[in-house]
């Protein structure tokens, strides 16, 4: 195994992903501005925007590892992981999850307190995969019970790619999980997951790798050796896997990259890189934020997305930060922030509809059947897949049609309080413009874009003038590729 | 439109708007209009004695019909399972009939076939809904795509129009993910919007608040602040971002959003579909076959009535009956009758026995055992009964019909193997319609009113 201590000098992210650009010839973009960090940064740990308030605070202090730490600490990065673990468990209260409002909310409050505690990974996933009891009490049974297919071989399948990162399980994994069956309950959905442990056990050892077996004892969970397996050091996949999943949440792309398709013939673009993230989440005791904290305090994670002459063509080794539109919850909760008009949420199931509390987030929504023509537009994920490929953050032409011209965005505008209020402080134009920049753009405007806007609104009808520039450059930035992406 | 005069300026200001932009309207309503490329390919096949069926108007009625009150009527299982509707009416088919409250449509049966043999196999709305619009009753691990997005998938290339292939008037249901294992682009347009009322704004299309005079001022500031803002990297999907933005202007500007203009359509025709958002989305749905969408999606929400079911089933079905023949006579009118297909029916049906008691009071629950669609068009003959219920409705006795059947034979209209296969991003190739031929969850094509 090859660990990261190179040349005799402790190794870091900077370091090593310098190293691999000097490999190939091309050199570094720089840093982007201290605005575009705040904005990037509030994005990628708590799919927000920052504020005016927030952007500007920052922008004064210039502290990165003080707002680094404030926001992995926040509410809003367990939501975040909250939100990105819903994705992956696939939970939904209806086809195919089927976990029905209740398992819904006790499972998204289970990883909730999980994130807020940030329990060690290896602790929370051996607690997700032996539970047993009611899936509306004991939540995490529902990792068993997603989905129509429930054979042992599709369990194996999900959580080698859950856990491993692989598409595919090996065949001997199934032992571990033919014990499951379900029992219904007079209650709607509701199943309890117990062991049949009677089930006779396989006559020989159970291969769980190369050269790693284990000998199944009747009348045990057949899980606890697996699991036990899974989670430990002695697994190096285990943590890898988990170690590249964090790096693609944060860096928008793997260092093998799907991220989740980490067969040995799909090779990690800087493998010393990868092993050195390894190493610190193992030795950190598989702490998330920790690892989180040393990607995001990289020079590597707060480079430019814009390449240079020589890096142009680099997509593999993150010479510059690779541009990303905004996901569907960040764009949708980012229109509802900048105009302050929340969105409403209803969930179907069960009878008689329930609403969601007004002000809810999009990315607090927890359940993949609740949503709206928005959120479905934008690619939120289904949560029929587990596979991170399952979110879709491409733009199509039903997006930009969307964002130009729909009711559901100009009903936002219209019923504004916000701009109510800009247009009733009676600002100059160019403190409104501003102002406006500020909250959607989240930078300083330019004299030139000031000077642009006020001589486009030089041609609007004298009548309700300062109402219709402010909406209309609301409308414009939202239209911008720099609020669509993020720069 | 507020009313046709205004509408008229409306237009006229639009269009010298337009032409004053660069692109074409006159390409783009030949596209989506009468004399496009496909148009008349079709009406080549045609003169070759070929039919073949270009596009389908789902008029789904979500929450589940009632099969008894509609298309399969027992007038002699008694009160409990009859209701109040004692009085069935005979078709102009000898030998059909269909429910009291469907008078328009009991004179045009020799229009539409009847499937009496509908099975979903489940009482579950999500569950009911993905197997009706997919097809798939396999219960493996792979989500599978409604009709809607899988034939907008497999005719992307042959395609060429400006308005999206898979339309939904005007929302989705979205009780299961319609793209399934595809991109969430085949999703169906949600057009929202109340056609039904005196403004039928159109989402990202029209609305009208906004004058076509604000939306290029708009457009201006939009094209001008761009460059003098931060640099953005020049990737492929943000140079994608500008083309996108540009044909969206062709449509938002251009003449083929006239399609969404109902006020265009005669005061007469527009009465006899009905001025109920229902009724003027079956106006709009044959509107937008006229312009070569593939599957347009009625969804006409309000037929889950396990509570009053009759009080509610009086509005309901006067609508649907002025809604549905309208449509059918139009389309004739347009000769665009053979080319679609019409197919009329909920995720399920609905409890033959009525629950009299509280809480219900005459009420009916959900049904996925038998239940009845109406299909027509597109080469579906009229006239005809398939599938067969007992005599209280219960069950199928005779020619079940899976929705895997429905859609194979709606495939194969449209000149599509219902065999044929696909890749799945992890599964490799699968076929379109898992359960087609599957023992218990396919009977075969409806070969009986095909061909």
């Amino acid at each position: 195994m090859l660990f990261a201590v190179l040349g005799g000098r402790a190794s870091s992210i900077d370091q090593l992903v310098g190293e691999k650009l000097r490999q190939q010839g091309i050199s570094p973009s720089p840093q982007c501005s201290d605005a575009r960090f705040v904005r990037r940064l509030y994005l990628v740990t708590t799919d927000r925007v920052p504020s005016p308030e927030q952007t500007r605070d920052y922008l004064q202090r210039r502290n990165r590892e003080a707002l680094v730490d404030s926001l992995l600490a926040s509410e809003g990065f367990v939501q975040k992981m909250t939100l990105k673990w819903g994705d992956l468990l696939r939970i939904k209260s209806e086809f195919p999850s089927t976990h029905w409002p209740n398992a819904v909310q006790a499972y998204n409050k289970w990883l909730t307190d999980r994130f807020r505690a940030n329990t060690p990974y290896n602790v929370f996933v051996r607690q997700l995969l032996l539970g047993t009891g009611s899936n509306f009490r004991v939540p995490e049974t529902n990792i068993y019970r997603t989905g129509s297919d429930r054979s042992p071989a599709t369990q194996a399948d999900n959580i080698a790619l859950l856990f491993m990162g692989q598409r595919k399980a090996p065949s001997e994994w199934s032992s571990f999980f033919t014990q499951i069956k379900f029992k219904g309950t007079g209650e709607w959905k509701e199943e309890i997951l117990c062991l049949d442990i009677d089930m006779p056990a396989p006559a020989v050892p159970v291969r769980l790798a190369e050269g790693v077996a284990v000998k199944l004892q009747e009348g045990t969970d057949y899980r606890k050796p697996f699991v036990e397996w899974l989670t430990s050091d002695d697994n190096r996949q285990f943590a890898r896997a988990m170690a590249n999943r964090l790096w693609f949440w944060f860096m928008g792309r793997g260092i093998v990259e799907p991220c989740d398709d980490m067969s040995p013939e799909n090779e990690p673009s800087n493998a010393p890189l990868l092993d050195y993230l390894t190493d610190r989440f193992v030795a950190s005791g598989y702490d998330i934020r920790a690892l989180v904290r040393e990607i995001l305090l990289s020079e590597t994670f707060s480079r430019s997305t814009l390449s240079t002459r020589e890096n142009r063509a680099d997509s593999l080794w993150f010479s510059h930060y690779p541009l990303q539109r905004l996901s569907s919850e960040q764009l949708n909760d980012a229109i509802c922030d900048i105009t302050e008009v929340p969105d409403f949420y209803s969930s179907r199931a069960p009878e008689p509809f329930t609403n969601y509390p007004l002000g809810t987030r999009a990315i607090e929504l927890g359940d993949g059947t609740v949503t709206t023509t928005q959120l479905e537009l934008f690619g939120r994920p289904s949560r029929d897949l587990a596979l991170e490929s399952n979110r879709d953050n491409r733009l199509d032409s039903k997006q930009t049609l969307y964002l130009l011209n729909s009711t559901n965005v100009y009903d936002k505008l219209r019923t504004s309080p916000y701009l109510k209020s800009l247009v009733q402080r009676k600002l100059g134009t160019k403190q409104v413009v501003e102002e406006i920049y500020l909250r959607v753009l989240n930078r300083p405007v330019s004299d030139r874009e000031v000077a642009a806007v006020t001589k486009w609104a030089a041609g609007l009808s004298p009548r309700n003038r300062s109402r219709n520039m402010a909406e209309s450059l609301i409308w414009a930035l939202l239209n911008s590729n720099e609020f669509l992406f993020m720069n | 439109m507020s009313s046709k005069k205004s509408r008229r300026q409306f237009l006229r200001e639009s269009l010298a708007v337009g032409a004053g932009l660069m692109f074409s309207d006159k390409l783009l309503a030949s596209l989506a209009g009468i004399s496009s490329p496909e148009r008349l390919a079709a009406d080549a096949a045609a003169d070759k004695g070929e039919k073949r069926a270009r596009s389908v108007i789902y008029i789904y009625l979500d929450g589940g019909s009632s099969q008894t009150d509609t298309f399969d009527p027992k007038p002699e299982a008694g009160r409990d399972y009859v209701g109040n509707y004692r009085n069935p009416i005979e078709t102009n088919v000898p030998g059909i009939i269909i429910g009291e409250k469907l008078p328009r449509l009991a004179k045009m049966a020799d229009r539409y076939s009847l499937l009496r043999g509908m099975i979903v196999k489940t009482n579950a709305h999500e569950t009911a809904h993905y197997r009706m619009q997919t097809g798939d009753m396999t219960q493996g691990s792979i989500v599978y795509p409604s009709f809607g997005s899988m034939i907008s998938y497999l005719k992307e290339k042959e395609y060429q129009n400006p308005l999206f292939p898979y339309i939904t008037l005007t929302v989705s249901s979205t009780r299961f993910n319609e793209a399934g294992f595809l991109p969430p682009k085949y999703k169906p347009y949600d057009t929202g919007g109340a056609p039904g009322k005196e403004y039928f704004d159109v989402s990202g299309i029209y609305d009208h608040t906004v004058p076509d005079s604000l939306l290029s001022q708009r457009k201006e500031l939009l094209e001008m602040l761009g460059p003098l803002g931060e640099a953005v990297e020049s990737t492929q999907e943000v140079r994608r971002a500008e083309e996108l933005r540009a044909q969206n202007y062709r449509l938002i500007l251009g003449d083929t959003r006239r399609v969404f203009d109902l006020a265009e359509e005669p005061e007469e025709l527009r009465l006899a579909y009905g001025m109920t958002d229902f009724g003027q989305s079956c106006l709009a749905a044959r509107k937008l076959v006229q312009a070569g969408v593939l599957m347009v999606v009625v969804r006409f929400r309000g037929w889950d009535t396990h509570k009053e079911h009759f009080k509610r089933m009086d509005a309901r079905l006067e609508e649907l009956d002025k809604g549905v023949s309208s449509l059918l006579l139009d389309l004739e009118k347009y000769g665009l009758f053979d080319q679609t297909v019409v197919l009329c029916g909920g995720e399920f049906g609905r409890t033959p026995r009525i629950g009299w008691g509280p809480p219900w009071n005459g009420g009916r629950g959900h049904w996925g055992d038998a239940f009845s669609y109406l299909v027509a068009g597109g080469g579906f003959r009229g006239g005809c009964v398939v599938g067969k219920t007992d005599a209280k409705g219960e069950q199928v006795v005779e020619r079940p019909i899976y929705p895997a059947d429905l859609w194979a034979s709606i495939y194969t209209l449209m000149g599509v193997d219902p065999r044929r296969t696909v890749i799945h991003p992890t599964q490799g190739e699968i076929p379109i319609l898992p359960s087609y031929g599957v023992e218990g969850q396919s009977n075969g094509l409806l070969t009986e009113i095909m061909g």
